[in-house]
């Protein structure tokens, strides 16, 4: 999904902020936070606003539009 | 050996194969439809809850702890995911569920309970996008956040 999410960030830059969090418990900040967001499976897309508060999360890979959607969503 | 005590042989090892058929351990598994009280269980017992219904409707509520994955897209995201966890999965209505657990199950998938009745016969409290201070949050810069997180392949 990384060339995926790369295009996207270069479409919102500046509008959003893009987090790739690597969870196999060689980074434990990214651990504690999937923990938090009950995140089981990779991949896993949690979308959060402006205010901190996570709106959706997805699991499973996903297309362009679908990504799309959750994130304009946001704004 | 006398036949007598090939025959007894042949018995006990007939009763050994049975008993071990009967009383093996399955783990609870297989594919079973559970209501809303099974649902909660199953959660408590620490299963994942699949919510395949659209992204729009899993916005404005679904069962908490609810991940979710729409059917078209359940092939996919269940690729890499434990054949032997336990999982609930429910749509609005069973239909598009059912679809989900078949796929799961041709994919090899052994602990699947099908809430089968859906979100709409759910009686527990539904985790509602507008329950805004239940939600967890997130550090942000004022911006919104988009996380994928992953495992390097």
């Amino acid at each position: 999904m990384e060339p995926l999410v790369e295009g996207l960030k270069k479409q919102y830059e500046g509008k959003v902020e893009f987090r790739r969090l690597n969870v196999d418990g060689s980074d434990p900040a990214a651990t504690e936070l999937a923990t938090k967001l009950g995140v089981q499976y990779v991949p896993h897309f949690t979308y959060v606003n402006s205010d901190g508060i996570v709106g959706s999360q997805a699991v499973g890979e996903k297309t362009t539009e679908e990504l799309k959607a959750g994130i304009d969503a946001l704004q | 050996m006398k036949p007598k005590h090939v025959v007894w042989i042949a018995v006990a090892a007939v009763a050994a194969i049975v008993l071990f058929a009967l009383l093996r351990p399955t783990g609870g598994g297989g594919i079973v439809t559970v209501d809303s009280a099974g649902v909660d269980k199953a959660r408590e017992a620490g299963a994942q809850i699949i919510d395949v219904r659209e992204p729009a409707e899993f916005q404005m509520g679904r069962i908490p702890g609810a991940v979710n994955v729409p059917v078209g897209t359940i092939e996919t995201a269940a690729k890499n995911w434990d054949r032997n966890a336990t999982y609930v999965v429910y749509c609005a209505t069973g239909a598009r569920s059912q679809t989900a657990v078949d796929a799961m199950k041709a994919m090899g998938f052994t602990n699947i309970k099908h809430f089968s009745q859906g979100i709409q016969a759910y009686t527990g409290q539904v985790d509602s996008s507008e329950q805004t201070s239940q939600q967890p949050t997130v550090q942000t810069d004022g911006k919104p956040v988009f996380i994928e997180f992953y495992t390097p392949t």
